[in-house]
């Protein structure tokens, strides 16, 4: 008898989604689901899964060897240590509502890397194996520290390819922020919430801060164009911006992909926006007209292509294994082994979730600090759960190969991460976002395939992106 | 307005579908299963009769599935782990 790695979801009336473990799929209808599962297979169903990958039959070792190889395709692979988000200082000068990062006011002495920690940080850069880094400097706002950004880049010059993302809210550029800005090396990631009250409200709290936040960003769109500059708008669920606008705010830019993040879970937004806890199916609702409104705008002006980010992640997932290197939605999701936190007072995190859980007081996830290392018992612990394949639930799920495993994001939002899998924020996320991409992909509509194919990177729009077995 | 399928329990296959019902629970949002002697009721205030016994081949055929692959499959993933 074959082995049919398969998994099967309903896509709505008399369509079947069938995903094989190593992420290949068909739509089909319910009779022929039905026969795969109680092997009443028809003459002809044989050889269109085997031809898909979807059956190895008895004695194929071929079939078998493909199959093995399909599986480790999807998975993680080991990686050493390349991706550093450091915090040289918690201190910040602003307040926003929905801050995660539990910050520190400006004039607070204690929340700067001290000369030890510098110097402990830069030998832990000496100490990295490979010839590639990167590294994103988190805060607090870390423009505040100019002086240790530069110590950290210029340490960075042994590497062969260098990449460095200052995450800052661009209120402050000077003559000690500028230069650093200019290495071609460095890229810029800031907030940007939608129209000018919208970004007000949540985060500046002035006009007079808004408007120089509003100019700062265009003067260095102005000085080094749109693709230096990567802005992310953090949405209140409870009360969205209209589409358009949020849309035309980042057009008007020049930026053509939008992140859309809800409010997340983590530092004051757990007090302030308490609601952030579970996403809501308005919420997800927002998130498809959102993602259609692009499709409709992309069709209108294939002068530009515009991308809601994690959508296309996620499709990307879909088809193109290891094309991203998202660490939030990965699988098996390795914890503190290939990229690292390092905090303003040196201790380390496997995730910036895990620092903000940390500092909010909420459970202590550190693994060790950059003095004596990370190679700790606690990560052993984190990473024994650090996969999908011993899930019941995801066993059975049609998404597994796509999806992910966050534990961090389960111990923010329940304090543990043996929660029922389908019982989880992460898990609903996931399923809503593969169910609306398989949706998409089975549409029959140019405009869609146009915008699928441009966010796959594809160089023209195939006639169609899904299979589908009658 | 509601939709309701009924789907008879075929005896040697009752545990399957006891396990295929609880599981549809999480994995489609806003349907209720309920379990009778020989049958089990789906029912939807915003899914149709069709959609419903879609939901319910598809979900009875994964579980058989599950349960085909659930050894050789763990074997495989433990031979990646290695």
């Amino acid at each position: 008898m074959s082995f049919l790695p398969l998994r099967a979801r309903a896509l709505g009336q008399d369509r079947v989604l069938c995903v094989a473990d190593g992420g290949r799929f068909f739509r089909t209808a319910p009779d022929f689901v039905e026969r795969l599962g109680f092997d009443r297979r028809a003459p002809d169903d044989q050889p269109f899964l085997i031809d898909q990958g979807c059956a190895i039959a008895p004695g194929d070792t071929l079939g078998e060897a493909a199959y093995l190889y399909a599986l480790a395709e999807r998975a993680t692979p080991p990686a050493a240590l390349d991706y550093l988000i450091l915090v040289p200082t918690l201190r910040c000068n602003l307040s926003c509502s929905y801050c995660q990062v539990s910050r520190a006011p400006v004039a607070a002495p204690g929340f700067d890397w001290d000369a030890a920690t510098l110097a402990a940080v830069l030998d832990a850069i000496d100490g990295l194996p490979g010839t590639r880094i990167k590294i994103e400097f988190q805060g607090g706002e870390p423009t505040l520290r100019p002086d240790l950004l530069r110590a950290v880049i210029d340490r960075c010059a042994r590497f062969e390819t260098r990449q460095f993302v200052i995450c800052t809210n661009l209120q402050q550029l000077d003559d000690r922020i500028l230069p650093l800005f200019d290495d071609p090396e460095v890229y810029i990631s800031t907030s940007l919430d939608g129209d000018a009250e919208t970004h007000q409200r949540n985060r500046t709290a002035s006009a007079g801060a808004t408007a120089q936040f509003r100019a700062n960003l265009e003067a260095v769109i102005a000085r080094y164009g749109p693709r230096k500059v990567s802005a992310l708008p953090t949405v209140d669920p409870a009360d969205p911006p209209e589409i358009d606008a949020l849309i035309d705010s980042y057009v008007g830019l020049g930026l053509d992909s939008i992140f859309l993040r809800p409010i997340n879970y983590q530092g004051f937004a757990r007090k302030r926006h308490s609601a952030s806890r579970e996403q809501s199916d308005g919420w997800r609702a927002y998130h498809e007209r959102f993602v259609r409104a692009l499709i409709a705008r992309n069709w209108a002006d294939r002068s530009r292509v515009l991308e809601e980010t994690y959508t296309a992640i996620c499709l990307r997932r879909i088809f193109q294994p290891g094309a991203d290197r998202h660490v939030d939605l990965r699988n098996p999701n390795p914890l503190g082994k290939d990229y690292i936190v390092i905090d303003h007072d040196g201790t380390v995190y496997p995730t910036d979730e895990a620092r903000m859980l940390s500092r909010s007081g909420v459970i202590d996830l550190s693994i060790g600090d950059v003095f004596s290392g990370w190679e700790t018992e606690r990560r052993a612990l984190l990473n024994r759960h650090a996969s999908n394949y011993d899930d019941p639930a995801c066993q059975r799920c049609a998404y597994q190969p796509f999806c992910g495993r966050d534990l961090v994001d389960d111990i923010a939002r329940y304090g543990r991460i043996d929660l029922p899998r389908l019982e989880t924020e992460f898990c609903r996320r996931h399923l809503h976002l593969f169910d609306f991409l398989f949706e998409l992909i089975y549409e029959d509509d140019p405009a869609v395939r146009y915008s699928l194919s441009r966010w796959l990177r594809l160089d023209g729009t195939p006639a169609a992106l899904g299979v589908t077995h009658p | 307005m509601t939709a309701s399928a009924q789907f008879e329990i075929d005896g040697e296959l009752r545990d399957l579908a006891l396990s295929a019902a609880q599981w549809l629970c999480g994995f489609y949002s806003g349907i209720r299963v309920e379990l009778q002697s020989d049958a089990i009721l789906l029912s939807a205030g915003h899914l149709d009769r069709d959609t419903l016994t879609t939901i319910w081949t598809a979900a009875l055929a994964n579980e058989r599935l599950h349960a085909s692959a659930r050894m050789r499959r763990a074997a495989a993933f433990e031979t990646l782990a290695r």
